[in-house]
């Protein structure tokens, strides 16, 4: 991305309340035309999909939502994943299906749930490196694997919940570029323009510093998920899907074919594509190319 | 346990939910907590045999606590529900009464479950009876979609637009559906320091089966959950009781 580029602003902004939390919800484009939904990952925000949403507006109602807990979007005391789906389902009643859905990662995951649930909101999915954890779950470099039973690791998690409860939150940093130099060490092939940007309204000011906006609770969640169970529904799929992944390893993805294959392998109606020189954030760090893909397999 | 009775309430702080913990009895000894089933409250156990039952075979002060959602607790914000969360509400209980036994009837029993596996050190014993909310959804996911339980999940929340602030948080439906493997409830199992098991002949789900074959586990017969026996009650708390 060049370093003059600029991003379209929501044209209409609202908060709705599906099932609970207050969730904020980002419009472009005619609001006639049919709608796009735009369903983020884990601890990004709505506006990462700004670097798309310029073009899609063109012919789509583009319609982008903060998850509960992310972004502009209310906090809960604990999180469960059936509680996002339907919360995405419900997003796409209000905003009149059939809708044209693309989920990144976590959200790609949860769009992919949602559709094999209630086929009739979607017409289409595009899941970008959306497919799951792989078998030990994601483990980033430098962090030993716990070995502990669930008991022993319940345990753990009961002290975190209880020691942290009054003083859970992120790490301030003095500066918004500290942030983006923190996030850049997570994910290196995004560039400091872009992720200026995108940490600009990912982030809170606060006394002590910039901090994360996401809720602290969304990475503390504590249960029996095991990976094999991540497309066990997949087989009764039968919306359209386009399975996205960036051609270039990166730090959270793609999977191993040998995982992401027997995980795809089931789905009736289902096309693949790799991008060249895209990671794991395809739609930021190609965002032409993910569009004129995504262009041409609409129209198919 | 003292003939007097003494309801004394305390409200709790567990991370963005307050909790209503309720002394029913004093005594001297281990205290017991007991932990009610899906939908339930504590006023469950207050009229209900078991409360005989209670008072004839503990000498501890009793405790009993309502889950977020439930009773006099508040609706977790969000609307998440599900064991390993109710599992920290007791865990907010034990932190205000110490080292305790733990009984519980169906959801709260396998709440119980959880928290003596991973709090062994400060859970003697537990009491596991049937009830409401014991089986779960299941030793892993179905494979069929399930677009009802997503759509009872949102009327649910319609619900609460109506329901009374005192009344169950129509949400905690969710909890119906969490997946509870054999392994993983084993593992639970394995680490505490004592279960006491109430067998009534009726089927048991599986994470259940897998403990009664643990070290840890004693069986106790009772005639029928439904017919709540005093007598057979009071055999299932003075088995916990051995492990205060």
């Amino acid at each position: 991305m060049s370093s003059t580029t600029t991003y379209a602003a929501p044209e209409r902004s609202h908060t709705l309340e599906p099932l609970g939390v207050a969730l904020r919800v980002h419009e472009w484009g005619d609001p006639k035309a049919p709608p796009v939904v735009l369903v983020h990952g884990f601890l990004d925000h709505a506006r990462g999909f700004d670097p798309i949403v310029e073009r899609l507006a063109q012919n789509y109602r583009v319609i982008a939502y903060d998850a509960r807990g992310h972004g502009n979007s209310g906090w809960a005391d604990g999180y469960a994943w059936p509680l996002d789906v339907a919360e995405l389902l419900e997003i796409l009643r209000w905003a009149g299906p059939p809708c044209l859905v693309i989920g990144h990662s976590r959200g790609g995951a949860l769009a992919t749930d949602a559709a094999t649930h209630c086929p009739e909101l979607f017409r289409q999915l595009i899941n970008i490196d959306g497919f799951g954890p792989p078998p030990d779950g994601f483990s980033p470099p430098g962090f030993p694997v716990d070995n502990r039973t669930p008991a022993e690791k319940m345990g753990g998690w009961l002290d975190q919940r209880r020691q942290s409860h009054q003083t859970i939150g992120w790490r301030a940093y003095p500066t918004l570029d500290d942030v983006v130099v923190r996030r850049q060490k997570q994910n290196p092939r995004l560039g400091k323009t872009w992720l200026r940007h995108f940490v600009s309204l990912g982030v809170r000011e606060t006394d002590e510093g910039f901090v994360w906006q996401a809720d602290p609770l969304v990475t503390r969640g504590f249960g029996p998920f095991r990976a094999q169970w991540v497309a066990r529904q997949w087989k009764h799929l039968r919306v359209p899907m386009l399975a996205v992944i960036g051609g270039e390893q990166d730090t959270w993805g793609p999977l191993p074919e040998s995982i992401i294959g027997p995980r795809l392998a089931s789905i009736a109606n289902v096309e693949r594509a790799s991008i060249p020189d895209a990671g794991h954030f395809v739609h930021m760090e190609q965002p032409h190319a993910f569009l004129d893909l995504f262009d041409g397999w609409v129209e198919k | 346990m003292s003939t007097t009775t003494r309801k004394a309430d305390r409200t709790l702080i567990n991370g963005r939910t307050s909790l209503h913990l309720r002394q029913l009895d004093e005594g001297s000894g281990t205290p017991l907590l007991l932990l009610h089933d899906l939908f339930g409250s504590m006023g469950d156990w207050q009229s209900h045999p078991l409360q005989e039952a209670v008072g004839e075979a503990w000498d501890g002060p009793v405790w009993a606590l309502d889950f977020a959602g439930h009773g006099d607790s508040a609706w977790r914000p969000g609307g998440a529900y599900y064991p390993e969360l109710f599992a920290t509400d007791a865990d907010a209980a034990l932190e205000e009464i110490g080292s305790a036994c733990l009984a519980g009837i169906g959801l709260g029993a396998y709440v119980a479950l959880l928290l003596a596996g991973a709090r062994a050190e400060k859970v003697r014993g537990s009491l596991l009876l049937p009830g409401t909310g014991m089986e779960g959804g299941g030793e892993e996911p179905a494979v069929m979609p399930n677009p009802d339980s997503l759509q009872e999940l949102a009327q649910a929340h319609g619900g609460t637009e109506t329901a009374s602030d005192t009344a169950t948080d129509p949400r905690v439906i969710l909890a119906e559906n969490d997946i509870r493997p054999v392994d993983y409830a084993c593992s639970f199992g394995t680490r505490s320091a004592g279960l006491v098991l109430a067998e009534d002949g009726q089927p048991r789900p599986g994470w259940w089966q897998s403990l009664r074959t643990l070290p840890a586990s004693r069986k106790v017969r009772i005639e029928s959950a439904d017919a709540r026996d005093q007598a057979d009650f009071a055999k299932a708390f003075t088995a916990l009781g051995t492990f205060g």
